[in-house]
């Protein structure tokens, strides 16, 4: 991936010295094995520690909300799924067009580390091999290929390429056949009660950190409902019905805003599979009202409008 | 000290009447938690994905019960535990929030929750042989191969293990094993010198003053930006003790509890009237980082960063503590 | 289920609530299983509430409005309707036992209807196997 690297650093360098933007926010080495590192570039001098990640599950658009009433002008380099991200917050006015400069890129899709933890274990260190990565753990040696440290959400991608941007990196990706949903179709045939069991199982290691809800660009309420002290929607704490109806409710809140970036799961410290809740919600959004986030930068949010026949067949 | 062939007996001999807590595999993630058996234990991990506080220091803790005005205790029985295995990095965070829930003097505020767990365990540390590239307690006063603040503490040697009872606690407890003395215990100052050798170095000397001038810096804002404020860096941290405390109630019943915090939250020093002291990233990331390497040494005398490591790999965007105190030492202005 | 099922009831003022009442004065007998909760408009029941009711042993939850096109306040039902296609979607996802969670649109003059719709609703209620689904745990001391 060495040439998006180099490409990217040409056009960071470029709006820089151009003093188009004050700085720029992409992706740098991480410090631990396989980790992502988002870094704030702001002088041509440091454009070289810009990198195209091969770990990098985290959604830069996630520290706009920030600069909404600022006045700085941000440089952003923004995958298929950041930059649908980008178009969400523009719609909700969380930021303004005209002060970005987006980077786009033409993703190919990212590597995990919670799969590579999951798959190998302890890293200690890691080891780029091509095809596959060779990590030292605990228990030895164990090299694993790219494709089985794909994530599900970047498997199930069908938005490669940015749908909005200044400039384009990287070749143009052909998207794969089906809609990426096969997942929750199988998980649906299971009975209720199996599923239910597979919420409050996932859902007993949450411990509420909220790296999910931080790391979420969208997720970003000055006040979010679990901190409300009147009324109190959720308590505080780690009783299972609280656990499962904070991340229920956190991603019904996504709702036609989510764009299956992977941030949230990647974030999250113990591993919960909440990826599995989130596809679901964008299937939801999409069969139902033929919506998908950040794809129609005109398009209503779904919640914020109607259509005169939408389905009510689960209505007495 | 004495010596073991194998550390099997020593645990067999301790979990007679305690129960032993190390880490243990779940998935492919180890954390410590409750061992059946020595087998469960997984020996070569050296760190786990959190530390060993929340045996003292729930991450979920009910205070009390209450119902109208009236109290009501919480009936949790607090057990005799052997903490097993613990590195010495955990072993001084533990110490350090001792010191905080265990204030000394007339004025000084004894946590009785913390100090019932603590009383109760014994503490089995171990020296780590093979540090791993995100260690750095060598820079902050620790070493591989510290002992203090253990029960009983564990060196692994060439055909066995050297034992040491640093308290009077950790000696009643081996009383009964079967054990060889040994005298000479040169080969750990080699041992130990080898291990230190592995670990990354960083020179935080005179830390504690150099960040008292950098208060109005703007060093701050440089560095905080690609935090998240996400909170999981002070969840796996060793010694950080933050809790906030919550009252869950139906009509005139219910519980007080507390939870870990995190001072990186936006509301963590969010006030009533809205408030906020700390409303920027800039302003929580030089709270974090002084609280660490400058307000705690003048307090207890210690850095409270214990070089564990484990929050630049826990955290979600990988910013490294040690690498932050680093740009710190080296900023001029 | 052995006991009477209790099944918490938001019926919008306008409508279910005023055809509620016309069930009553038209003496219609129907169960007594419901606790009735008065609300402005359908679009005022946050989903959050549907689940805080099975939080606090709820057996079963009914959210009724105006007819699409009726709201008193113009669009509020039809905002609502899509609120509760993707509530109910992702309950129904995570394994809610279906019967437990109901809509209905009744209008302030369909008395027949809502005393319909609570037999229907009160019969799915019954035939839920396990109504302890999202009931919170409180292990708090009797004394």
């Amino acid at each position: 991936m060495s040439s998006m690297t180099d490409a990217i650093r040409e056009e960071a360098r470029k709006i820089l010295s151009d003093g188009k933007v004050d700085f720029v926010i992409g992706y740098a080495e991480g410090d631990t094995p396989i980790q992502a590192k988002p870094v704030f570039i702001s002088r041509v001098e440091d454009v070289d520690k810009l990198v195209w990640p091969s770990f990098g599950l985290v959604n830069l658009a996630t520290y706009l909300s920030r600069y909404r009433t600022s006045k700085d002008r941000i440089g952003i380099v923004a995958k298929g799924c950041d930059s649908r991200s980008i178009v969400a917050l523009l719609k909700e006015n969380q930021i303004d067009r005209d002060r970005l400069f987006i980077i786009g890129v033409n993703c190919p899709g990212m590597l995990s580390r919670q799969v590579a933890r999951e798959k190998a274990g302890e890293i200690i260190a890691a080891e780029n091999k091509g095809e596959t990565w060779s990590f030292t753990t605990v228990e030895g040696n164990k090299e694993v290929s790219c494709f089985e440290l794909m994530p599900s959400n970047c498997a199930a991608c069908r938005h490669h390429a940015p749908v909005i941007s200044d400039v384009v990196v990287g070749d143009p990706i052909t998207e794969p056949d089906g809609d990426g949903y096969d997942s929750v179709r199988e998980f649906e045939k299971k009975s209720a009660p199996e599923r239910y069991q597979y919420l409050m199982s996932e859902m007993s290691a949450c411990i509420r950190c909220y790296a999910c809800r931080q790391a979420c660009p969208t997720c970003n309420c000055d006040e979010c409902f679990v901190d409300i002290t009147q009324p109190r929607w959720v308590d505080k704490g780690l009783e299972s019905t609280d656990l499962a109806i904070w991340q229920l409710i956190r991603v019904y809140h996504q709702a036609g805003r989510c764009v299956d970036c992977g941030a949230c799961e990647e974030a999250c410290p113990m591993g919960v599979k909440l990826l599995w809740l989130t596809r679901k919600m964008n299937f939801i959004v999409k069969e139902r009202f033929g919506f998908e986030a950040g794809v129609d930068p005109e398009a209503l949010p779904p919640l914020a409008t109607y259509e005169k026949d939408d389905s009510q067949e689960f209505i007495l | 000290m004495i010596k073991l062939k194998n550390l099997k007996s020593l645990y067999d001999h301790l979990s007679k009447d305690r129960q032993v807590i190390g880490l243990k595999k779940e998935g492919n993630r180890y954390y410590y938690r409750p061992l059946k058996s020595y087998d469960e234990w997984s020996s070569d991990v050296l760190l786990g994905n959190f530390s060993p506080k929340d045996h003292f220091f729930p991450h979920d803790e009910t205070l009390f019960y209450f119902k109208a005005q009236k109290l009501i205790e919480s009936k949790e029985e607090i057990k005799p535990a052997v903490l097993w295995g613990v590195r010495p990095c955990d072993i001084a965070g533990i110490g350090e929030l001792e010191r905080m829930f265990n204030q000394k003097g007339e004025e000084g505020y004894r946590d009785p929750y913390f100090m019932e767990r603590f009383d109760k365990t014994l503490i089995v540390g171990l020296a780590c042989t093979e540090p791993w590239p995100g260690c750095f307690c060598t820079s902050v006063e620790g070493s591989p191969y510290k002992s203090e603040g253990a029960d009983i503490f564990i060196y692994p040697i060439e055909g066995g293990y050297l034992i040491e009872t640093p308290s009077k606690k950790g000696e009643a407890a081996i009383e009964g094993l079967d054990v060889e003395e040994v005298s000479d215990v040169s080969q750990l100052e080699a041992d130990r010198r080898r291990a230190e050798s592995k670990i990354k170095k960083y020179a935080f000397e005179g830390i504690e003053d150099k960040l008292k001038l950098m208060v109005d810096s703007n060093f701050w804002d440089w560095i905080h930006s690609p935090c998240i404020g996400c909170g999981t860096c002070a969840f796996v941290c060793p010694s950080c003790h933050c809790f906030d405390i919550n009252d869950s109630s139906r009509g005139a019943r219910g519980l007080r509890s507390r939870q870990w915090d995190s001072c990186l939250y936006e509301g963590y020093t969010l006030e009533t009237s809205g408030h906020n002291p700390r409303p920027s990233g800039s302003q929580r990331w030089r709270q974090r980082l002084m609280h660490k390497f400058s307000y705690f040494p003048q307090v207890f005398g210690s850095y409270q960063c214990l070089g564990c490591g484990r929050c630049a790999r826990a955290c979600p965007v990988n910013i490294n503590i040690a690498e932050i105190a680093k740009k710190a030492m080296e900023w001029v202005e | 289920m052995d006991k009477e099922p209790r099944i918490l009831a938001f019926l919008c003022n306008w409508c279910s609530y005023a055809g509620a009442d016309l069930a009553g004065t038209s003496r219609i007998q129907y169960p007594t299983t419901l606790r009735v909760l008065r609300v402005p408009c359908s679009a005022r029941v946050n989903p959050q509430f549907i689940l805080k009711a099975l939080q606090e042993g709820a057996d079963g939850v009914l959210v009724s409005g105006c007819h699409p096109g009726d709201c008193h306040y113009l669009e509020g039902n039809y905002y609502a309707r899509r609120k509760f296609a993707a509530m109910r979607d992702l309950l129904e996802y995570v394994g809610l036992e279906k019967g437990r969670v109901r809509f209905s649109w009744v209008s302030a003059a369909e008395g027949g209807k809502f005393a319909e719709v609570v037999k229907e609703v009160t019969n799915g209620v019954k035939q839920v196997k396990d109504t302890t689904q999202f009931l919170k745990k409180r292990d708090w001391p009797v004394e």
